[in-house]
């Protein structure tokens, strides 16, 4: 795997002090690193630390307010990914960049057709991608759908794709997100070939033990800025990865709740809820839990491996395939959403914009939406619009949402307020559940906090929380029991109180947790 | 500060509809030009026939049948679903009622109710069709009303035959009169001679049913809702097939009524000649109204004018066809302002979300405040 | 269209294109059988006599084009139910164009009549970005209009002419076929020809190849730096070209004048054809061609012909629910086929002579089930009907 260690090789890609500022939110702040021709680097940190803004820096996505960046020592400057890729770089995003319907070949040569008298040079295609895949040890059928391809597969044709376009960098944004431990071995063997062929790979992750086994060197970086620039993977552990990532303002944040709501009654039960697998969807297995009144239990995991439809099955959005849900001993399983929300389940979704909001439509009528067949909304059927707005009026007061009336559209809204509303709405009807996925995600600090007020007071008063979120902090501060989720199952219940944010990143990439 | 933004979007809003009109008149007037007519003329015979009492009359009866054609595929559009099956619910519905109401003879409100029944289920049977197919089998409702259309040109040429349910030959083949009693007599409106159609006041029912069911009902916030997103629709409860397939059921419902002013007031039977392309026209209806009760009342109002005067520029040795094309153009140019106003009104929205964000208080300035970039 | 999306089921995805495994074997036997049907059914050979076939060959190609023309545009993402405007378009250029310079210009300026209502199409809905449907309607609306002043400015001055009609057009030459094939007029030649081209355009070119990713993933496109406005641009104006040439064909090599509503809903059964086909030039052909041979067959042998038609399907029919049987294709396989069976074999038995509306209804009849029965099957490209808005990628 160490091909060039010199000092004085020329660096493959070099970024210093990069800063991106979006209006607002500072995404990168003061990122460097070097990439080592012919080795793997590995980017780390939580989500949000600004690990995508640094690779759409890169790639020529965004362009840095201050900072510059080399490739093999020069210095550049990319006004579009096609630069970018003229320059040798390749990008493998995370959501593939592929069109199902076409093959495998089409997808590969697309914008750098090999052509013969006009028309499309397939058999030289065919070559070129044959070449390719033997070099990087896997097979593909250059004429399958990539539709038909499992998501391994379609990662390959990705990278199949910018190799095809001849680079010598490739960047991979989180690659093993989506995929199986087998498969991430195969992957890391296909890597491997090809640094030993010489090039150099950029690969984003957050997963701390793939990044000490296939990495020769190690970024780490917090809130948009390099804590660690470039360690030698051989000389940190991942407990040192981890503290750097997470950082030491855990000890200043609250302490975690002393809560035991153990003799309280139950209140939603999952039991054995399974849901097969769904082209893009993780499938659950056997998912057991159940939440006391009075209790937010938390859900850790990396993003992807089935908090989402955890969530999507509780709901009632998805019907699961076997198990059963019970809300105070009630099956629920068969309801659909509109009868549990009436039962007393709330959702505050993931999406903001795709799930919760009615975009164009003003402030009273998304506050009415999923409660439009309760009261003040609407009585009989009939929608009380009158009441509907003085409500809003209320929530806008008592949630701290800052807009002035009830019929400004939604989308005039900063992510905050938006969130805000979202979160009164939920609250209004006296919900025995709340489904929370991500309630504070992309929120200032104040809102975040007000936020959590108002979920604490109705948990004060009953009302219990399936907490989804990505932010660990979040999740230790505010649960009272945690469960890990690692592909789709249950993995493991820790206690809040007693494990800190590195042991839980370390439990939630699936490395056994120590007693502590 | 607060009541500004808003003012200016609706005078934005009235202001791209004015320009919609003002362009396709300029263009209708341009065409003129070009072919040596006095557009000036032209324009001052289209308002005094319209203004006349007779043609009053005309123009609010069709008026009306395209008001109703508009609401019919509203009730669709709204839901974002592209139902372009009125045209053949109107006329199965039109044929199934003239054949119910040529073998009746009860008295008079009785029997007008049961035609005018028959016709709402016929259509809203018809409307069934694709609904059903599209949340069982997921088949595009475009292809599938587009279909349906010509499959009830076939069928309604299939039952007139003689011997089925139809008479005579040629272009007077069709069902047997509805009884005299039965007929719309007209209202006596002050003008002499006027015929506004008693059936007509459909269009007024169907509009107010319309709104207050799109506007004012729990249903009708479902269909918008889903209309505007259907995933955080269904996230909010709302049953989607079920409200598919009862917003497909209302608007054939509707579309049954299009032809009831025509076979009450007119015809009195449904013959080869009844009027056709009514649906269609109420799609344009529709898209001119923002598929808003009040908008498409204007649109079928305008549209029903455009077309009525077109007589008259006849008279005046210009082409009635210079009337289509300004509808065409209006619809246009409706859209394409609605889209630029749209996204206007998105680019106002953003710097106000930015400004919010950094003015909010509370929200401390630091590098890492806003978390997730 | 964004309800589609949800209901839509994600079938399984095992067919690849045109002619692939199952499938062909699907197509053979399906021919196998109506081979047979024919030889047994009494009175069946004249279902494919060479008169038949050319006159449903007349018949098909405008259709066709329209769904050629639908094919070109949905494939780069775009959907055009404007094609029944663009072919009114296309009858009146054919017209003017013939009487003005002959027939051979008939047929350019036909096109180019197609292809400027299909730039308006384009404007609109590329640079605009508004609603694709909401154009089309708006095009459909517009076109006849358009295209009826035209007339009454051009063709009602002329001798023989009217406002409604143009006067005879001198017609295309007809090229005589071997075998005793009869003659088939060169416009007809030309848009059979304009199909394999078609598909070399689209399948095997570079251009194709983008075209097609722009109605895929234009975001994956555009990252790829390729000009998804500009390609979408041009397949829309090619699919308008191409539906007026099939509306120019409908002047210069069927009725020989141009007359209004000529085009009797033809652009819209050519945008079924196009679904119905899978957006391919063969499927958009093949569908296309049902119409327009049971047109065919209803003109020549009137209802009899018809009825011949459904009892050798019936028999098609039959033996393949059979074939399923012998298989053991299971209930879900053999269910379509024999029912259809019964069903025409019912129909066939209560008439000798089927009423004529059965040959107009059947294409869309055929449309429908198919949908049904393949709904999940079809495989639309993937950004079909979505507005791309490069910023927001």
């Amino acid at each position: 795997m160490a091909v060039a260690t010199s000092t004085d090789a020329v660096a493959a890609l070099t970024a210093k002090n990069l800063r991106k500022q979006f209006p607002g939110v500072t995404a990168n702040q003061d990122v460097s690193l070097t990439l080592r021709a012919g080795t793997i680097h590995a980017v780390v940190g939580e989500n949000g630390a600004g690990k995508s803004t640094l690779m759409k820096l890169l790639y020529g996505i965004h362009r840095p307010d201050a900072g510059e960046i080399r490739v093999n020592g020069e210095r550049t400057s990319f006004a579009s990914p096609k630069d970018a890729l003229a320059a040798g770089l390749g990008m493998v995003h995370q959501h593939f960049m592929l069109a199902d319907n076409l093959s495998v070949l089409e997808n590969v040569i697309l914008g750098a057709e090999p052509r013969k008298a006009g028309s499309l040079d397939v058999p030289s295609a065919v070559r070129g991608i044959e070449a390719i895949c033997a070099d990087l040890g896997v097979r593909l059928d250059p004429h399958a759908p990539v539709g038909d391809l499992s998501v391994a597969d379609r990662q390959r044709v990705e990278i199949v794709k910018v190799l095809y376009r001849g680079a010598r960098i490739l960047i991979l944004d989180e690659p093993t997100a989506v995929l199986v431990p087998q498969e991430v071995d195969r992957l890391f063997a296909n890597l491997t070939r090809l640094t030993d062929r010489g090039l150099s790979i950029l690969f984003i992750s957050h997963k701390l033990d793939e990044v000490l086994s296939i990495a020769d060197d190690v970024t780490v970086i917090r809130r948009g800025v390099t804590v660690a620039d470039s360690l030698p993977a051989g000389k940190v552990t991942a407990r040192e990865l981890a503290e750097l990532m997470i950082g030491t303002e855990l000890a200043a944040s609250d302490p975690a709740r002393s809560r035991d709501r153990s003799a309280a009654r139950t209140s939603l039960r999952l039991e054995n809820v399974s849901l097969g697998p769904v082209p893009g969807r993780q499938a659950l297995h056997e998912v057991t839990l159940e939440l006391r009144e009075g209790e937010i239990v938390g859900i850790a995991g990396v993003e992807g491996n089935g908090q989402t439809e955890l969530i999507e099955c509780a709901s009632g959005l998805r019907r699961p395939d076997s198990g059963r849900l019970t809300l105070f001993d009630r099956d629920i399983t068969s309801m659909d959403t509109r009868r549990r929300r009436s039962a007393g389940v709330a959702v505050v979704a993931e999406d903001r914009h795709r799930q919760a909001l009615l975009l164009d439509a003003p402030l009273w009528e998304n506050r009415m939406l999923g409660w439009q067949t309760h009261s003040p909304n609407s009585e009989k059927g009939w929608l009380r619009r009158k009441s509907a707005r003085r409500d809003t009026e209320r929530l806008l007061r008592d949630y701290d949402v800052r807009a002035h009336t009830p019929d400004v559209v939604v989308s005039a809204l900063s992510g905050g307020n938006q969130q805000k509303l979202i979160i009164g709405r939920e609250l209004s009807h006296g919900p025995k559940v709340l489904l929370a996925a991500h309630p504070t995600r992309g929120v200032d600090i104040a809102a975040q906090q007000g936020i959590w007020q108002h979920i604490e007071r109705a948990v004060s008063r009953g009302m219990s929380v399936l907490l989804i979120s990505a932010d660990l902090d979040e999740l230790l501060t505010r649960s009272d029991r945690l469960l890990v989720m690692l592909r789709g199952r249950l993995v493991a219940e820790v206690d809040p109180r007693e494990i800190d944010a590195a042991r839980l990143g370390m439990a939630m990439a699936g490395a056994e947790v120590a007693a502590p | 500060m607060k009541l500004i933004p808003h003012l200016r979007g609706a005078a934005i809003g009235l202001l791209s509809s004015v320009a919609a009109l003002v362009f396709a008149a300029a263009a209708a007037w341009l065409i003129l030009a070009a072919t040596g007519a006095s557009p000036l003329e032209a324009a001052r015979a289209m308002v005094l026939n319209g203004f006349s009492d007779a043609s009053a009359a005309i123009i609010l009866n069709s008026a009306a049948a395209y008001y109703l054609s508009a609401v019919a595929v509203a009730f669709t559009f709204r839901l974002n679903l592209f139902n372009i099956g009125t045209e053949g619910q109107y006329r199965i519905a039109a044929l199934c009622a003239a054949a119910v109401g040529a073998g009746l003879s009860l008295p008079a409100p009785l029997g007008q109710v049961v035609i005018v029944t028959t016709a709402m289920i016929a259509g809203a049977v018809w409307a069934a069709i694709p609904a059903l197919l599209k949340t069982l089998k997921g088949v595009n409702e475009v292809i599938s009303t587009i279909a349906l259309n010509f499959i009830a040109i076939g069928l309604i040429s299939y039952l007139l035959a003689p011997g089925r349910l139809g008479s005579g030959s040629g272009s007077n083949m069709g069902t047997a009169p509805i009884a005299d009693g039965l007929r719309d007599s007209g209202i006596d409106i002050a003008v002499q001679g006027a015929g506004l159609h008693w059936s007509s006041l459909l269009a007024v029912a169907a509009g107010i049913g319309f709104y207050v069911l799109i506007e004012r009902t729990v249903f009708g916030f479902d269909l918008r809702a889903a209309g505007r997103s259907v995933d955080a629709a269904r996230t909010g409860g709302v049953p989607l097939g079920r409200t598919i397939v009862i917003a497909m059921v209302l608007s054939g419902a509707t579309a049954g009524l299009i032809g009831m002013p025509a076979l009450l007031g007119d015809s009195g039977s449904f013959t080869l000649s009844f009027p056709s392309g009514l649906g269609f026209i109420g799609i344009a209806v529709a898209l001119f109204g923002g598929n808003r009760a009040a908008g498409m009342a204007v649109g079928a109002l305008l549209f029903s004018f455009l077309d009525n005067s077109s007589n008259v520029l006849q008279l005046m040795d210009i082409s009635n066809e210079v009337v289509r094309i300004m509808e065409g153009l209006i619809i246009l140019a409706v859209v394409i302002t609605n889209r630029l106003t749209s996204r206007w009104r998105t680019n106002q929205a953003r710097p106000d979300r930015l400004k919010d964000m950094s003015a909010a208080p509370a929200a401390p300035a630091p590098v890492n405040a806003g978390g997730d970039a | 269209m964004t309800i589609s999306t949800i209901t839509a089921q994600d079938g399984p995805r095992t067919q690849t294109g045109p002619g692939q495994g199952n499938r062909r074997q699907a197509m053979l036997t399906i021919l196998c059988g109506i081979a047979l049907a024919v030889a047994l059914v009494p009175h069946a050979t004249d279902l494919v006599s060479a008169d038949t076939i050319t006159t449903a060959l007349v018949l098909t190609c405008p259709v066709a084009l329209a769904a050629l023309g639908g094919v070109w545009a949905e494939r780069a993402g775009v959907v055009n139910i404007g094609l029944e405007g663009m072919m009114i378009l296309g009858t009146w250029g054919a017209g003017f164009g013939a009487l003005q310079w002959g027939p051979a210009f008939g047929l350019v300026f036909g096109m180019a009549c197609g292809a400027l209502g299909s730039l308006v199409h384009a404007v609109v809905t590329v640079t605009f970005k508004v609603d694709h449907i909401v154009a089309g309607v708006a095009i459909n609306i517009l076109a006849p209009g358009v295209a009826k002043y035209l007339s009454s400015l051009t063709f009602a001055a002329m001798p023989g002419g009217g406002t409604t009609q143009s006067p005879p057009v001198p017609s295309l030459p007809v090229l005589p076929l071997p075998f005793g094939l009869g003659g088939l007029s060169t416009g007809i030649v030309l848009g059979l020809v304009v199909f394999p081209l078609s598909w070399w355009l689209l399948w095997r070119t570079p251009y194709g190849l983008r075209l097609r990713f722009c109605g895929e993933n234009p975001v994956a496109a555009t990252s790829l730096g390729m000009r998804v406005t500009a390609l979408r641009h041009s397949a829309v104006i090619s699919s308008g070209a191409l539906a007026g040439l099939g509306g120019a064909l409908l002047v210069l090599a069927s009725s020989g004048l141009y007359r209004d509503g000529q085009t009797a809903g033809r652009g819209y059964m050519g945008l079924a054809a196009t679904v119905f086909g899978n957006w391919t030039p063969s499927g958009a052909f093949a569908g296309s061609f049902l119409y327009g041979y049971m047109d065919a067959l209803q003109l020549r042998g009137g209802g009899s012909a018809v009825r011949t038609v459904l009892v050798v399907a019936a028999l098609a029919c039959g033996i393949l629910a059979v074939l399923v049987l012998l298989r053991r294709g299971g209930l879900r396989r053999l269910a379509p086929p024999a029912l259809a069976a019964v069903l025409l074999t019912a129909i066939t038995a209560l008439t000798d002579s089927v009423p004529e509306q059965v040959a107009f209804v059947a294409p869309y009849m055929a449309v429908l089930v198919a949908l049904v029965a393949s709904g999940q099957r079809l495989r639309p490209p993937a950004a079909l009907g979505k507005r791309h808005d490069i910023a927001s990628s």
